[in-house]
């Protein structure tokens, strides 16, 4: 899946999918993301 | 499921056969309440499970085995507990990464292994399961006869359902599993015990608790274990005092309670970041404040009270002002009785401006990640899918987990749990590929339940064969692949071998693997 506007019928297909008790892989071409929700410095 | 304790007969006895060794076992199994066996051939546990209505469940990677071992023992809270079985030599050599993983998870699972005859024992290159497998289980021991097993198994069923837990191994030389048992199985299933706190150190923790001006309680997944959320949430608003989840112990508390800070890994939603900097005081429960590269740490200057069922974990990390050992569970109901009998003050505005103070950190904080959780990017926003995915499900009926690297630190601050415990955290070892197991233990668990895991294109690559494995056995997982054929969490150490020879440049049609 390649398109945001195809992710909500893609979800509702899987969760569909899995209801049925079959496994459901769902492949999203998604950005090269850098951004994280980081806040505190890491002390560990 | 025979009910624990009775002795009915087992199908070679009404044939007026011995039972063998592979079948002891697989009978005892059955009176622990196993339900299935996750498992590689060759192993002679595999058919003597198979007989008595255990069912096998083959996976095509051991580490995968031993992951959905992990998965149903973490859902059960260790009640019951998964068990994995596998060829000796190449079969328990492949199992090594799910053992060590569910080791540095501290997850009670049994694993058992075929293993080399005793004239081999000592040749090389004999692999020796049980000396291999020290370091990473709780509990290790080879069996030398088949009288023994009643005596071994139950060692290691005590060994898993007591304090802290950890996979445990019992290895069966093949000639063990086929020798004859002389008599009836007397083995009778071993109780979860659980230790009760010192009363005058529930005392002084309380004392320390209210006379602290910012108290934060610190949660780790020894509140899963303990089934105690609902008493966490009462603690917290009796004080009143904010929660924050470690990575293991995410959903320790509903994140939808007005307390709740979230969990942190080496990210955090925004609010979790700003109450423990104010914290003056740090309540620490089922947790074992082990410093971890993929968990939170507690900031310098803090006060610590460290409250585990693993004494030994008190002053490991960090010097702790006051260690208060006890199960989670045990702990937060004495703490509760403890306020409930040193609080003077009643009254409710304390809890409110609490509630309203975080509430407003954390509106802000999604105010400032709006603009990846709404986007529309192209190629698509991780962020995105995982606020459409948390729309689409009923999250109070289902279970998640992340997988290694970025989708963790995506995952663990914006996944939105309205139910405790309903998610698996994990990641002080960290190997990409462990959630798929995992999520297939927690559906085999649970199956009443949506369980979701979610997974880069890197951890796809380890461990994706394995799809076949929930398709083979009907288990309905969803598992999300974010394919942004990089490795992101390490774009920083590979610089030069990415620019001269596109080393992080990963890529594949997961989609059509499956």
């Amino acid at each position: 899946m390649e398109d945001p506007a195809e992710i909500k019928p893609a979800l509702k297909e899987a969760i569909d999918t899995t209801e049925k008790g079959q496994p459901y892989l769902l492949e999203i071409i998604a950005k090269q993301g850098y951004d994280f929700s980081r806040y505190q410095e890491h002390t560990s | 499921m025979r009910a624990p304790g009775r002795t009915a007969r087992h199908p070679k006895q009404e044939r007026d056969k011995n039972m063998n060794g592979a079948d002891v076992i697989a009978e005892i199994l059955k009176r622990e309440g196993t339900e299935f066996l996750a498992c590689y051939p060759r192993n002679a546990l595999i058919d003597a499970c198979a007989a008595i209505d255990v069912r096998p469940i083959l996976c095509r990677q051991e580490r995968v085995g031993v992951g959905m071992a992990d998965g149903f023992s973490r859902i059960r809270r260790g009640r019951q507990n998964g068990v994995f079985a596998a060829q000796h030599g190449p079969g328990i050599e492949n199992a090594f990464p799910g053992v060590a993983q569910a080791y540095s998870e501290n997850v009670p699972l049994l694993v058992i292994p075929a293993g080399f005859d005793g004239p081999r024992q000592h040749i090389r290159p004999t692999f020796r399961a049980t000396e291999v497998y020290r370091p990473v289980t709780k509990w290790s021991a080879m069996a030398h006869g088949v009288q023994e097993l009643p005596d071994l198994m139950r060692r290691a069923y005590q060994a898993m359902r007591t304090g802290k837990g950890g996979p445990v191994l019992v290895e069966n030389p093949n000639a063990v599993f086929a020798a004859d048992f002389d008599g009836e199985v007397a083995y009778t299933p071993v109780p979860v015990l659980k230790m009760a706190p010192d009363p005058e150190l529930v005392a002084r923790a309380v004392e320390m608790l209210l006379a602290a001006k910012n108290p934060v309680l610190w949660a780790g997944q020894g509140v899963h274990y303990a089934e105690a959320s609902d008493r966490l949430a009462a603690l917290a608003e009796l004080i009143p005092a904010p929660v924050a989840c470690t990575n293991p112990g995410k959903s320790a508390i509903a994140e939808s309670h007005p307390l709740a800070l979230g969990a942190s890994t080496r990210s955090q939603p925004k609010m979790f970041a700003e109450f423990m900097a104010r914290a003056d005081l740090v309540l620490a429960v089922g947790s074992s404040l082990t410093r971890t590269s993929f968990g939170p740490g507690v900031p310098a200057g803090k006060k610590i009270i460290h409250s585990t069922n693993e004494p030994a974990d008190i002053n490991k990390d960090y010097a702790v002002d006051l260690g208060l050992p006890g199960d989670a569970g045990l702990v937060l109901d004495a703490l509760i009785v403890e306020v409930g009998r040193q609080k003077t003050n009643a009254g409710n505005s304390a809890l409110e401006t609490l509630s309203d103070e975080i509430a407003a950190v954390k509106g802000a904080w999604r105010e400032e990640w709006a603009k990846h959780l709404e986007s529309d990017e192209v190629p698509i926003n991780q962020y995105r899918v995982l606020d459409e995915l948390m729309r689409a499900v009923d999250r109070h009926e289902t279970i998640v987990t992340h997988d290694s690297g970025s989708p963790r630190e995506q995952t663990l601050p914006f996944w939105e749990t309205t139910r405790a415990g309903s998610y698996m955290g994990w990641g002080k070892s960290t190997q990409l590929g462990y959630g798929l197991g995992i999520i297939m233990g927690a559906k085999l668990a649970a199956p009443e339940k949506l369980c979701i895991n979610i997974m880069g294109d890197c951890s796809f690559g380890m461990t994706g064969m394995d799809m076949e494995t929930a398709s083979r056995n009907g288990i309905g997982i969803l598992t999300v692949v974010f394919n942004n054929a990089v490795m992101a969490c390490e774009r920083d150490v590979l610089v030069t071998a990415t620019e001269k020879y596109g080393a992080m440049n990963v890529g594949g049609n997961y989609a059509l693997v499956a």
